[in-house]
């Protein structure tokens, strides 16, 4: 089973974002993960650096920190920024039960992350804020 | 991302295969405002071939459809599965759009 670790460094910008997403699912497919785990990793991915790039920097430059490692077992994608402390994996949950008129635009993707992915951390580490997104198949299968 | 539109039965079928994503969310809010806009406010959103759909898709799916009512027509969802049946679920998008399991029951629904 082959095992990946790759290191990326982005502008933190929306129109980075598929070129990003793209860095992580190569390296997942290289790793062995699923088509299925690939999709999600890909919305997760997505989820987060859009939240990073629409808030960690308040509108100036700065840059999106990618690292990956694993295989198809477990494959870790770690998302790092130099903004404010910001935990997304706190931030609260919209009302999925909001009819089309009542719902507002937004607030749906770190439901998404918290449910596609196995593992969803957040922590500050030296003036980063790093978040760590898990796609680990032993604990899928836990899962009924 | 690729779209793909047929009329039938008085509906607009819109075939979306690919991903809806931040890279394509753009360009499907313009087709489906153009389509609604040009005076075909019925929309079939046939996702068989969608590989997976992203919170930034789901906006402009919502876009849409919000655009769809407001000029007295409706979007409906046809054919979800795999990774964007999954996302549709968590979000509960299949629960605030109508949805169906085949294009041919959305028409029939009318």
């Amino acid at each position: 089973m082959p095992f990946v670790e790759a290191n990326a460094s982005f502008v933190a910008k929306g129109d980075e974002v598929p070129a990003l997403v793209d860095f992580v699912a190569d390296q997942g497919g290289r790793a062995g993960l699923p088509e299925t785990r690939l999709a999600h990793l890909r919305i997760a991915v997505e989820e987060i650096a859009l939240n990073i790039c629409n808030h960690a920097y308040g509108g100036s430059a700065g840059t999106l920190e990618i690292g990956v490692r694993g295989d198809a077992e477990r494959f870790v994608t770690e998302l790092s920024d130099e903004g404010p402390p910001f935990d997304p994996s706190a931030a609260p949950a919209p009302d999925v039960n909001a009819t089309v008129r009542g719902r507002p635009i937004g607030g749906l993707g770190v439901l998404l992350v918290h449910r596609l992915m196995d593992e969803f951390r957040y922590r500050r580490d030296g003036g980063r804020n790093v978040v760590t997104l898990v796609v680990d198949q032993r604990q899928r299968e836990q899962t009924p | 991302m690729e779209i793909e539109t047929r009329q039938e039965s008085g509906w607009t079928v819109v075939r979306v295969s690919g991903r809806l994503d931040t890279a394509t969310a753009a360009e499907f809010e313009t087709r489906g405002g153009e389509l609604v806009a040009g005076g075909a406010p019925r929309l079939v959103l046939d996702l068989a071939g969608l590989e997976y759909v992203s919170s930034a898709g789901l906006r402009s799916v919502l876009a849409t459809a919000k655009r769809a009512r407001a000029a007295g027509g409706t979007l409906a969802i046809a054919s979800l599965q795999g990774v964007t049946k999954e996302v549709f679920s968590i979000s509960g998008f299949d629960s605030i759009l109508p949805t169906f399991p085949d294009v041919e029951s959305a028409l029939r629904s009318t």
